[in-house]
This record gives C-alpha cells, structure tokens and sequence, in this order.
C-alpha cells in the first residue's frame, strides 16, 4: 500500500514533468495550421492589416468579397485580421516569422520592405504579377517595391501626405474657403488669421513622414542620395525646424508633445481648435465623414511648399511571406492579384481616400463623378506627379525615429540651438545607416 | 545499498519537476540572453556575427543608455519610497477598525485590481494639458497649468505618481495587517513605561513589521526596476527620453529597431544590476530585519 503511494508520488512528478513539454508541443502544432491546405480541401490563409474604421472596413469588404467570389471557386479561404499600426505590425510580424506562426500575405509600410526583405521573410513577387500590370501603376508608387532588383511588394493603401484645413473656420476668419495655403508663408498668415476667431492655426507633432515632406519642400532631403548619411542638419532641414519654432512662437501654431501628442491634435482638430494640420490622404473618407456630423467642411491641399512642391510618398504594400509554396502560394498570388487589381483599387480609394493607385483608372467615369462632388479627394492624387519613394535603409527607422524626433521636440519645446542640436543627433544616428 | 540510495535519490527526484521548469524557463533563456549579447543579429537573419563585447563597449559610451539608467533610478527610488511611506501612513491611519475605515481600505485598495490599461485612460484624460481637470484645477488657483505627460520636465514625476496612485493600496494593506498582528501586549509594556508615540513607533512597529517593509521594498524595487507597460501606455519613454527606461529601451531595440544583441547586452546589465540589488539587500537589511 506504502509503496503504491509512493509510486503515485512519483508518477505525479513526473506528469508535472511533462506538463509543460507537453504545453510546448500543443502550442507549437498549429503553426503548421497557419496557412494550410484544411481536412475539407479548402485552402486556408491568413491576411494581416492595420488600422481602423474605414481603412479596417476596406479591408475586411475587400477580403470578403475575395472569398465569396474567386475564393469560392478555387478554394480559397482568407481570413483578415488587425495587427494595430504599421509599427505594431512589423514587430508582430517579425515575431510571428520567428514563432513560424507569421501570415502568408500582410500589408507593409512602404519603408519597412528591405528590412523584411533582406531577412528573408518576404518572398520575391516576380512571377505573381505581369509586367504590364506593373506597368499600370504610377511609377513614384513602385520606387519602394524593389530589393536588391527584385519585385517584393505590390502597391495596395498607398498615400502622399496632404494639408487638411477647416474651411467653416477660414471663412469665419475671412479667408476665402476655397483656397487652402500653397507655400510656407502662406500657412504662416493664414495660421495668424485664426487669431481672429480665437482658435489656434496650423497644429503639428513630431512625424517622420511630414518632416521628410516639409524638408523635401525646402529643396532638402533627411538623407543623401545613397543613404548612408543623414542630412537632415542642412540648411534646408535647419531653416525648417526654425520656420516650425517661429511659427509656434509668432504664427499661431500649436505644437503637440508627447506620446500622444497626435491624439490630442485630432481631438482639437475635431473641436475645432486648430484650423490646420497633416494627415494621410488615406483618412480622408473618415475625416470627411466626422466633419459631416459634427457640422463643418474640410478642404485639402497639397503640403505648402518653400522652393518646390516635393513630398515622399507612404501608406502600404502587400507583401507575401517566404515560407509559402506550392498551391498554397499559388492562392497568396491570387489574393494579391485580387487586393491590388483596378477594381479593387477603386473600391480602396472611394472608401478610404488612399490614392487610385493605377494609370487605367484615370479617365475612369464613377472617379470623375465622385471628384465633381468631392475635390478633396482628387488632392493627394494631383499630388503623386510631385512623389517619390521613403528611405529604406536599415538603421534609417531608427535614426529618424528615436534621435531625429527626439530632437524636433527639444526644439519646439526650448530655446535649444537648432544646428547643435540637429547636429548631434546626426552623430548619434549616422552610423546607424553604415 | 538499494535502500540507501532511494533515500539520497528520491529528495531530488521530487523536486526534478520544479527544477525541469526552472531550468528551462528562467536558466536556458538567461544563458541565451547572455549569449546573444555576444552578437550582432536581428533574430531571423542567417548572418548571426559575433562580435564578442563590443555590443558592452557601445553601451558604456551610449549616452541614451546612461540617461535610462538614471530614469530607472529616479523611478524607483521615488515609486518605492512613495509607496511604501504612503502605505505606512495610511495603514498607521486605517489601523483602528472602524466601519469608515474599513470602507476605506476597500476604496484604497481599488485602483491596485483595475487594469492598467484603464487606469493609464483615466490619467491621460485627468493630466490633457488642454481640457485635463488637474489643468483646471491649477488654474482655479490662478497656477498656469502643466503640461504633464508631454513635457521632460514633468513626464517622469507624472508617471511616478501615477504607478504609486495605483498601487499604494497593496502596500497599505499588507502594512496593515502586519501592524495588526503586532502583539498588544507590547504597546501594554510600552505604555506602562510611558513611552511616547514616537518611541512606540519606532522601537515597537517598525521594529515589529520590518520583516514585512523588508518585503515590501524587495519586491517593489524588483518591480519598479522593471516597469514597462506604464511606460509604453502613457509616454512610450518620451518626451526627449525624459521616461524611456530599462526595460522600455530593451523592448525598443529588440522588437522596434530589431537589434537583439544589443537588447541582450541591456537585458545582461539589467539582471547584473538586479542581482546586486539582492545581494545588498540581503546582507545589510536582513542584520536589521527583526524575525520573531
């Protein structure tokens, strides 16, 4: 009896032994599930976004519409699923690859491709897509879709940054609506007119993507050409960050700091606090739809220029993941083909304001329609021909992000020296990009 | 023979499973880490070169890093010291047991079991420099607001109040129930020596719960040393670096800029500092530390 317990000690400890053994291989099963061909013969995919609202029901319509029609006939299930912002997506992704749990196709910021890339966790796209597809789309959309000469990423969300302004608001300060700012003088004035009505003017955080567009306005640029250096202590990046510090101090701007400083800047922009400020052409539809609600009307422009109009361009291509092959890659290809096609590409830009990314749909009747009614939306489009890439260099997010904005702030919240102290943070992140 | 060695055998046999996890959950990851620091490699690429310590030299000079260090600090010294001090005061306060105090205790206590992610909405609402109450407030009082968790200057002081808000509670009420089993009897002794407040409280209380402040501090401080989700809900270790700390900047260059050798080499600092931190402790506190 003594002994039979003791065994039962033992055999105990050695369940608990195996229990997380055990644990680990049941989780590692379903990797393999991922994208996987199931018991009923369907194919089963997985398909990674980001963002909300109109941007999420885009994609949620779109992936729908894949599966009631071509999925359905080849046997193809897609199921879309949110991941957060583009940064949340990437660290997600990058774990997901290493975990073998990553998705067979996701959207990509446009300046995360050569990273993923040269990792090897995305997959070339030569063969899914034909040249003359290819050549459908507009060029500056393609500059940030090539590795090492090899298609990786197909445009899908793509965006310029462009100005919003509140027109109810510049027509009670006795600016005409119709006309939104077209160089950096004229945000300035503008942006000083609000005082009239007791709001602010032109609010602003520290962004990469609206820096790279404000420098590239002034003739500058945040790197050189080859990008193995940043550039953006350049007289062109430092008269820059000085017209942003005198229009805080003497143009009625308003300077969002803080993690959440672009939260707090939608919420006054909502209010109607600030009568000017950058965003993605991509939330248009839903900023349109607020202002409808909430009973005032938006204008768009194209980012005010100094010596030129110059902007990068940004938002997402899809991308496939390396691991897929066979029949399952083969209905990765026709999601991708799907997502991206003209008429998709449409239904992307009525519903959320990204660009029409593709050449066929420029005479296209429903767009002509839709620009009569709402100009707004034609914005970002008349724009492109001004677009180029985003630097994509390894180290480049970083650098920006963690020592370039960190420097914007000092500025805008102090008297800090603008050369030095962009000047420093250039030797901080230089060799980053070696 | 046989029964002899069942009976140095089966201790360790028991134990095996606890030892199985131990090992390959806390040992094998920091021996990995410890590894990994020793290269420069983003996880996934095949490229894995090895760099010996250079990843250690570059941190040495990286002013950043030393910036963090010394936000950790300020953030634990102040988080600890606020909690466990305004624990005590408030359990010394609570200590009688009354229905208003024990109504009390419960409200005390609720923002430990809320979740932080709320408590984080909460207090970025309260703190909006625009529309926040604690703006208006300052300015009923004619004191030009402040820009709490967007400024350098206030972020971290912010941040602190904010974690020792939430979680004083806990230390309230574990202080309070060591303060209840204090033995009556002594504050009887004390009381017929004429022993002033003061002295009671600082040859019988404090004295008595030590063992508790002790743990209190061990495990406050091993939490404040690794705070992260505060830090990346309200201010992601901005403004300017001003709240960026430990183990906030590992996750950054491990999962944002994709450099895990280098966030190997601050998790290795990190555990180095840690255990040194124990050490201390246990060695001059625990003289001090009066276990009945």
């Amino acid at each position: 009896m003594k002994r039979q317990s003791k065994f039962g000690a033992l055999a105990a400890a050695l369940l608990m032994l195996a229990a997380p053994l055990a644990g680990c291989a049941s989780t590692a099963a379903p990797s393999a599930a991922a994208n996987s061909t199931g018991s009923t013969g369907t194919i089963e995919l997985k398909y990674w976004y980001c963002y909300q609202d109109m941007v999420a029901k885009n994609n949620k319509d779109l992936t729908q519409k894949f599966n009631d029609t071509i999925g359905k006939e080849k046997g193809i299930h897609v199921t879309a699923e949110f991941q957060g912002s583009y940064s949340d997506m990437n660290a997600k992704l990058q774990s997901a690859f290493v975990g073998k749990v990553e998705p067979a196709v996701a959207v990509m910021e446009i300046g995360s491709t050569v990273q993923f890339a040269k990792d090897g966790i995305l997959q070339p796209l030569d063969g899914t897509i034909t040249q003359s597809d290819i050549d459908d789309f507009y060029p500056g959309l393609m500059e940030n879709s090539y590795v090492d000469g090899k298609l990786y990423a197909i445009p899908y969300l793509r965006s310029t940054p462009i100005l919003y302004y509140n027109k109810t608001m510049f027509q009670k300060a006795g600016l005409d609506p119709e006309k939104g700012p077209v160089t950096w003088d004229d945000l300035m004035s503008m942006s000083k007119a609000m005082e009239k009505i007791g709001a602010k003017g032109y609010g602003f955080v520290s962004d990469e993507w609206y820096s790279e567009a404000f420098i590239r306005s002034n003739g500058g640029d945040t790197t050189n050409d080859k990008q193995t250096e940043f550039t953006f202590n350049s007289p062109q990046g430092v008269e820059m960050q000085q017209f942003f510090r005198s229009g805080i101090k003497d143009g009625n701007f308003k300077y969002y700091s803080g993690a959440n400083g672009a939260d707090s800047l939608d919420t006054d922009s909502v209010n109607q606090k600030i009568a000017m400020w950058c965003g993605s052409t991509g939330g248009l539809a839903n900023t349109l739809q607020i202002a409808k609600e909430k009973g005032y009307e938006i204008g768009t422009a194209f980012i005010p220029k100094k010596t030129q109009n110059k902007v990068p361009t940004g938002g997402a291509n899809l991308v496939m993941t390396s691991r897929l092959q066979g029949a399952e890659k083969e209905a990765a290809e026709e999601f991708i083909q799907f997502m991206t096609s003209p008429d998709s590409a449409l239904a992307s830009h009525i519903t959320t304001g990204y660009l029409p990314t593709r050449k066929s749909l420029a005479n296209n009747s429903t767009l002509e329609k839709l620009y009569q009614k709402t100009p707004q939306m034609k914005v970002a489009f008349d724009q492109l021909q001004y677009a180029s890439g985003r630097p994509m260099a390894k180290g480049y997010e970083e650098g920006i992000t963690h020592q370039y904005l960190d420097a914007m702030d000092k500025i805008m919240t102090t008297d800090a020296d603008i050369q030095s102290t962009l000047d420093e943070a250039k030797k901080k992140c230089d060799e980053l990009l070696k | 023979m046989k029964k002899k060695f069942l009976s140095i055998g089966k201790p360790y046999l028991l134990i095996a499973p606890a030892m199985a996890a131990f090992l390959l959950f806390s040992i094998y990851p920091v021996m990995s880490m410890v590894q990994l620091s020793l290269f420069d490699w983003n996880m996934i690429s095949p490229e894995k070169d090895f760099i010996g310590l250079a990843n250690y030299q570059k941190l040495f000079y990286d002013e950043d890093f030393r910036q963090t260090l010394l936000n950790t600090a300020v953030f634990t010294v102040f988080s600890v010291l606020g909690d466990i001090g305004l624990g005590l005061l408030i359990a010394l306060y609570l200590k009688k047991n009354t229905l208003v105090n024990r109504i009390m205790q419960s409200v005390i206590f609720a923002p430990y079991i809320i979740s932080l992610a709320s408590i984080s909405l909460l207090w970025m609402w309260l703190m909006n420099p625009d529309y926040g109450l604690l703006n208006a407030a300052l300015e009923a009082l004619h004191i030009p607001g402040i820009n709490w968790l967007g400024s350098p200057q206030y972020a971290m002081l912010s941040v602190i109040l904010i974690c020792v808000w939430k979680s004083v509670g806990y230390d309230a009420m574990i202080l309070l129930a060591a303060l209840q089993s204090v033995p009556e009897n002594l504050y009887e002794a004390a009381a017929l020596d004429r022993a002033s407040w003061w002295r009671k409280l600082t040859k019988v209380t404090l004295p008595m719960i030590s063992p508790t402040l002790f743990f209190l501090t061990i495990v406050e401080t091993i939490a404040s040393f690794n705070v992260f989700e505060t830090i990346q809900i309200l201010t992601r270790g901005g403004p300017q670096n001003s709240t960026d700390t430990i183990v906030f900047s590992l996750y950054q260059y491990g999962f944002k800029f994709y450099r895990i050798g280098y966030a190997s080499t601050i998790g290795v600092v990190l555990m180095i500092i840690m255990t040194l931190f124990t050490i201390v402790y246990f060695v001059l506190l625990s003289k001090r530390v009066h276990y009945q």
